[in-house]
């Protein structure tokens, strides 16, 4: 079984009310359901189906990704750090309902 | 009659000489030409800002993936039950591929690994499972920087030696429907285009790979199986003791060059 892991970093200087990018990797197979293995059985499908991203408990952002992402999958955005610094968490779940969840602590600069 | 002739390859053969600088010379300012050059020094630099960004490299995963392995005790001893810590073993990292205590087998790094993870419980691994390139990718980057320099082991010194030529030949044997051998690449068109790809040397320092094209990590041993598929030779199995002895005559070219691994590929 694949141990699914993601990682979450941060670009630029954190600082309160500036803007850093968040860049999110996850070594998730990202199976199409397209393609059929060597005996002609159809792979199922198993994609990421639903990531969210919260900062300081707060959704910023939710995605439903298609099979056209790549494997890792990898998502960058950019995002307005509150006054008084806190935590971007980043929860994910799949078509075979696992999930997963990494989480970076905003530290002021 | 004869003269004219004369004079007519002497002046293709100046010819030939003033094209043949040219192109090296318009070569040279875009790729480095010195056989003594890491892979690494090949890549475009979207892959190269790629492989400094610990955010978003996906090699960064598989060390993280490696660290989880690393002290995985679910079905036996752990890696870290018996060696402690990853950056211990580092100086066996660039003593492979070694000889078995009976010099029958070339032994590699991923061999070693995959015969631990046996020992501990997981059979069910192979060559290519995650968890072995997993860990061989963590073994590798704790040996980061140091310098690759195989020896014969005194005891082991005509067998060690008899692998050493069998891959020397194997480098230089053609192969396959394109009729080629790996110097005709890696010794004599360093630098060159061949379609998309530039060719490096061809120095194995910075394995494991995560090649873009497999989406995956792959070991050297499936490097060397995806050149016998270039050439469109027969591809050995994984394993096989003819990828030892080529590895082994590789690693040996490669001497004094530091080791770089684990690494991204196009």
């Amino acid at each position: 079984m694949t141990k699914i892991l993601s990682r979450l970093s941060l670009h630029g200087v954190v600082r309160a009310g500036g803007t850093v990018q968040a860049r999110w990797i996850c070594n998730h197979p990202m199976e199409t359901g397209f393609r059929v293995d060597d005996s002609g059985q159809k792979i199922p499908r198993n994609i990421i189906t639903q990531v969210e991203c919260q900062l300081n408990g707060e959704v910023i952002l939710r995605i439903s990704p298609g099979t056209g992402w790549s494997s890792p999958a990898y998502l960058n955005w950019e995002f307005t750090v509150p006054p008084q610094g806190g935590t971007l968490s980043v929860h994910w779940q799949d078509d075979r309902g696992e999930q997963g969840q990494v989480q970076h602590r905003l530290a002021l600069s | 009659m004869k003269r004219s002739v004369a004079a007519w390859t002497r002046l293709s053969l100046i010819l030939g000489i003033l094209l043949t600088s040219i192109t090296c010379l318009a070569q040279s300012a875009h790729w480095p030409v010195i056989p003594q050059t890491s892979g690494n020094a090949f890549l475009p630099p979207s892959l190269k800002a790629l492989q400094t960004d610990a955010g978003s490299n996906p090699v960064s995963l598989w060390l993280d993936r490696g660290e989880l392995a690393w002290r995985d005790a679910s079905t036996g001893p752990s890696c870290a039950n018996c060696h402690g810590t990853a950056r211990s073993l580092r100086e066996a990292v660039v003593q492979h591929p070694r000889l078995s205590n009976d010099g029958l087998r070339l032994i590699n790094l991923e061999d070693q690994i995959l015969t631990c993870l046996t020992r501990s419980g997981k059979a069910h691994d192979t060559l290519e499972s995650e968890e072995v390139l997993a860990l061989s990718a963590l073994l590798h980057q704790s040996a980061q920087g140091l310098l690759w320099q195989l020896k014969a082991p005194p005891a082991q010194q005509a067998q060690w030696q008899a692998r050493l030529v069998r891959g020397t030949a194997l480098y230089a044997q053609r192969m396959g429907r394109m009729n080629l051998a790996c110097v005709h690449c890696h010794d004599q068109n360093i630098g060159k285009q061949m379609r998309a790809d530039v060719i490096s040397p061809g120095h194995p320092t910075g394995f494991p790979i995560y090649r873009m094209s497999w989406q995956g990590m792959g070991s050297i041993d499936r490097r060397l199986r995806a050149c016998y598929s270039g050439v469109q030779a027969a591809i050995p199995p994984a394993g096989d003791p003819a990828l030892r002895d080529l590895e082994l005559f590789l690693k040996v070219r490669a001497s004094g060059m530091p080791m770089d691994g684990p690494s991204i590929r196009r």
